[in-house]
């Protein structure tokens, strides 16, 4: 941390969790009564209208009056002034306790997380050791031992409660030193030190902050305990324990004495959890910003006023869906909003009965809303607006039960985490199981069978031992294909896939694209894949429809997308693409990045990034029209400007082998 | 891009025998990830390692990154042995390799600014003047195409491509001799990746860089690589000019892994697979091989000799290139019958 340009840093983000946590009107108010609290304490001397051990037999046991606000006990002592000077007591010894338990819990846990091997065993099993000894057995040893002083019986808690900070401590320098950064600040040769105190515990401060806190909490309600047993506090010195217990004795005499020491001790103990609440959702919030974007978009903020009717280019007409009346999937002017942020706009597609059609584009195109929004399964803060009829009804008017009828049976889904689809506390079979169950509604030996069966159609051998694996035993291949497997469990008439071959290797890719091709000859379904290859899309679909910032900017058969793209987008797209390049010759890269929804301009999408934009382009909406392939439509104004306007894409074409 | 087949004088790296294992809990054998690697980087050669996941490719390059302990085998750079160097070694060593790894969501700290990640390799064991390092730090960003107002952002207000670029600018900071490039261009959108690419090669045209580019991509390999070494279960299958490898593959693995990329090109596509469906015939070999080949389970050309006859060694198969295949003369002949088609 000691670079140079620290200095420049802004402050703004830096402390991020920090304005998190002040948004938090339950942790503001928590941490104000600890630093009122404390700043009293400390002022005693000042503030206490009373000596604390001053006793005045005219006012004992008096209740609440002017000259004791709080009222007096047995002795006539000043409640308020006790309060205030039991206080140093009380919240020096948590003090003592925390920061014994924070800073030798800290240091180990960094140690013990970052050094792992033999070190993290030592400290870690001997950490459990310390766990497993009755805390009040020592205590009262120590109290016996120091006559009854009450430092050491504090620093004593503090030394057993290391172990709980120490453990949450390892917890989060292993998540942190799994982080990227971490090996980078290795690579360069940092030196130990500065990693763990410049990288990993900046970045772990948020639990170790919500633990202390709690331990805080804990501390207090254990020394109050204490007090109250006259342990670590020698009457007539006062300590909010010790006088909770003072006023149990005169209980029926005067009730209200263990309003003022018991109500102080709740409201701190109360005031140390609500700063540990507030600091855990500040750090939750803090770090969900920095993460990666989630691949589905979930709104955060409530959905704003939305305009229902469809935006964007206003001029298309219910447009260039031809043989729309015959189609299996036909989605005319779909639009979806959350928050009244428009992520996907006017989309049109169809789907005929065992057609493959591919939904390509980049990453924050629009892909897997579109497609969730087929299935319904977007949530109540998306705005969905548009027609999507499945065999003829509108999916999007019908209620959430017919949805359910026509999910898994009509149109069924497979994502493209098979590990995150799969319920690790499941076999394969039961998963499968359970869906044969409600589609078919079989029993035992019929739905083992079918189960059986389904395994067997996506090319797994052995199914029965498939079936009773779970899903931790299964590879990214198999786990693809046992999903395959569920979702053809309802017989569907339409498979949407959503970058199901992502994140497997290419010699399994290739595998689990033969299985979707064998699989649509056989059983005659539909399909809609969403990827970002263009290679997937030549390798299985009829069709592609290719998506840019919500929008859908080009649709043709697949080998006209290839061999004459209409759209400048899919052209570049296309050219980018490494086996198209020439080696050693820069590649036809497409100038900065996918803009977020919030950037998107009424007029063209891609003119930023296009290299033939002109002014036409920014004038407005642009619509969906005829190209020059059969059935090929694109969103490009420039799109009859000539012949010259088409050279990337039709520059390249593949080039055979020597 | 010299001493393809390593004239001494111009070799910057040497990885010798490398082996490398994991221990799996105290119970369990260690896992050798990779074993007897060997292979030079030249001064401004690209080398490719390039395998499916699991093939121990990140290893390899953790292994001369210092993030892998070594087991056995030796790593020089420029002539020195440098196998598992200490941390004070280490520091020296890092003003000549850097790094760009994969995810560029976790690769920039969080907590700090853009600069002060960029500067951050300056300060090591130095403490540089505050304009100096401003200055460094401005004209490196500038050279990967990141403007000076990034200096005070964060990460989070970055994207993808945007942060890798940030990567490299921190690798390139001190100008190192050599880049390991761990999936450098893996979790980029395609426009992006093309970016970076170019980026990548246009800063080995301007200062001479080595590049060790780790990748499952075959594309990407073919197209940026100088020499590529084709990896599986942690033993080199091809290793050669990438020109060959890529283009007449020697190795079943190595052309399994070509004919299984799909290009963009409807009628390409439908040739690729079926030369793919043609050449596919299911192993004679079944199960995991201890003593042998280990591609054999998976190759349409396996006898029952290749997992009984020890190791397979590489064997010269042309102008500075290798293939670990006891069958090599039919693989050979066969592709000569049936070309890879890009």
């Amino acid at each position: 941390m000691s670079s140079p340009v620290v200095a420049d840093a802004q402050a703004k983000e830096r402390f991020r969790t920090a304005r998190a946590f002040a948004r938090n009107p339950l942790g503001v108010a928590g941490l104000a009564f600890v630093l009122i609290t404390s700043g009293c304490v400390v002022l005693a001397a000042q503030l206490a209208p009373y000596d604390p051990k001053a006793q005045d037999y005219s006012t004992v046991l008096s209740g609440p009056i002017s000259a004791h606000p709080l009222g007096t006990d047995q002795l006539g002592r000043d409640i308020l002034s006790r309060l205030l000077f039991g206080g140093r007591l009380t919240l020096l010894g948590v003090f003592e306790a925390v920061a014994v338990a924070f800073l030798i819990g800290v240091v180990l846990g960094l140690i013990a997380g970052f050094a792992g091997g033999q070190v993290d065993n030592l400290i870690s099993r001997t950490a459990d050791i310390v766990m497993a000894i009755p805390a009040i057995v020592i205590l009262l040893m120590i109290y016996a031992i120091t006559s009854n002083n009450p430092h050491y019986g504090m620093l004593a808690l503090g030394l057993l409660s290391v172990p709980g900070i120490c453990r949450v401590t390892r917890t989060a320098t292993l998540a942190a030193k799994s982080e990227t950064f971490i090996d980078v600040t290795r690579v360069i040769g940092m030196g130990r030190a500065r990693i763990i105190f410049g990288h990993v515990l900046p970045n772990i401060w948020g639990p170790i902050i919500v633990n202390t806190s709690i331990l805080a909490a804990l501390t207090l309600g254990i020394q109050g305990g204490l007090n109250y047993l006259n342990l670590g506090v020698t009457p007539p010195d006062p300590s909010w324990g010790g006088m909770v217990s003072e006023a149990q004795q005169s209980l029926q005499l005067q009730p209200w004495l263990i309003v003022p020491s018991g109500l102080t001790l709740a409201l701190t103990i109360m005031a140390f959890i609500l700063i540990a609440d507030a600091m855990r959702d500040a750090t939750a919030a803090a770090g969900a910003r920095s993460e990666r974007p989630a691949r589905r978009r979930k709104a955060a903020q409530p959905a704003g006023p939305v305009s229902e009717r469809t935006a964007g280019p206003a001029v298309t007409a219910p447009g260039p869906v031809d043989g729309a009346a015959s189609a299996l999937l036909a989605v005319r002017s779909l639009s979806v909003a959350f928050g009244g942020q428009r992520v996907v706009q006017d989309v049109n597609l169809t789907v005929d009965t065992g057609e493959t059609l591919g939904i390509v584009g980049e990453s924050g195109c629009g892909k897997t809303v579109t497609a969730s929004a087929i299935l319904g399964s977007l949530g109540r803060t998306a705005r969905v607006s548009g027609d999507v009829s499945f065999l003829g009804q509108n999916l999007l008017g019908v209620g959430r039960k017919a949805r359910a009828q026509v999910r898994g049976k009509g149109i069924a889904y497979v994502s493209q985490d098979p590990m995150v689809a799969l319920d690790p506390c499941f076999s394969v079979g039961s998963h499968l199981g359970e869906v044969v169950g409600r589609h078919d509604g079989l029993r035992a030996g019929a739905r083992r069978a079918r189960v059986s069966e389904l395994l067997t159609m996506v090319g797994l051998p052995n199914p029965d031992d498939v079936a009773k694996k779970f899903p931790h035993e299964l590879s990214g291949g198999m786990a693809q294909r046992v999903l395959i497997a569920l979702a053809l469990a309802g017989r569907p008439k339409l498979l949407i896939a959503d970058e199901i071959t992502t994140a497997l290797d290419v010699t399994i890719q290739a595998e689990i694209l033969d299985l979707l091709r064998s699989l649509r000859d056989e059983t005659g379904m539909a399909m809609i894949l969403i990827t970002h290859d263009l290679g997937v899309v030549a390798d299985i679909c009829d069709r592609a429809a290719v998506m840019y910032a919500g929008q859908v900017v080009e649709t043709a058969a697949a080998a006209t997308v290839f061999l004459a793209p209409a759209h400048p987008y899919t052209q570049a797209l296309i050219a980018a693409n490494p086996i198209v390049a020439e080696r050693g010759r820069p590649l036809a890269s497409i100038p900065g990045s996918v803009p977020p929804p919030a950037q998107w301009p009424a007029s063209c999408h891609f003119a930023d990034r296009c290299l033939r934009v002109e002014p036409v382009c920014r004038s407005g909406p642009v619509a969906m029209s005829q190209a020059a392939g059969p059935g090929q439509t694109a969103r490009c104004v420039l799109l009859n400007a000539g012949a010259e306007a088409f050279p990337v894409g039709l520059e390249r074409p593949a080039k055979e082998g020597p | 891009m010299t001493a393809l087949d390593g004239s001494d004088a111009d070799i910057l790296l040497e990885v010798d025998d490398l082996t490398v294992s994991y221990h799996m809990g105290m119970r369990r054998p260690p896992f050798r990830a990779v074993r007897d690697i060997t292979f030079k980087v030249a001064r401004g050669e690209t080398v490719s390692i390039v395998g499916e996941s699991g093939s121990g490719k990140s290893t390899i390059g953790g292994a001369i990154l210092g993030l892998r302990a070594i087991e056995s085998g030796s790593i020089r750079l420029q002539g020195e042995d440098i196998t598992n160097a200490g941390i004070k070694r280490r520091r020296a060593i890092a003003r000549h390799i850097q790094a760009v790894f994969q995810d560029p969501f976790s690769s920039l700290d969080p907590k700090l600014t853009i600069g002060e990640s960029v500067a951050e390799p300056l300060t090591i064991g130095a403490r540089p003047r505050r304009d100096e390092t401003l200055r460094s730090v401005t004209e490196t960003l500038g050279r990967v195409g990141i403007g000076a107002d990034a200096l005070r952002r964060f990460p989070a207000e970055f994207s993808g491509g945007q942060r890798q670029r940030v990567s490299i600018a921190r690798s390139i900071i001190r100008t190192p001799e050599l880049i390991v490039c761990d999936e450098a261009v893996s979790a980029l959108d395609v426009s992006v990746q093309a970016q970076v690419i170019n980026l990548l090669a246009d800063l080995k045209a301007d200062s001479g860089t080595s590049y060790l580019f780790i990748s499952h991509n075959m594309a990407v390999v073919r197209h940026i690589s100088d020499r590529v070494i084709v990896l599986y279960k942690g033993r080199i299958m091809e290793q050669g000019p990438a020109a060959d490898v890529c283009d007449q593959p020697a190795h079943p693995y190595t052309r399994s892994l070509i004919a299984a990329v799909p290009v963009p090109n409807v009628a390409v596509q439908e040739q690729r697979r079926t030369a793919r469906s043609l050449a596919a015939k299911p192993s004679v070999v079944a199960g995991d091989v201890q003593d042998g080949c280990p591609f054999a389970p998976r190759c349409p050309f396996a006898r029952p000799a290749c997992t009984t006859s020890g190791d397979v060694r590489l064997v010269g198969v042309g102008p500075g290139r290798s293939a670990a295949c006891l069958r090599l003369d039919e693989v050979l002949r066969t592709a000569s019958a049936s070309p890879v088609i890009w």
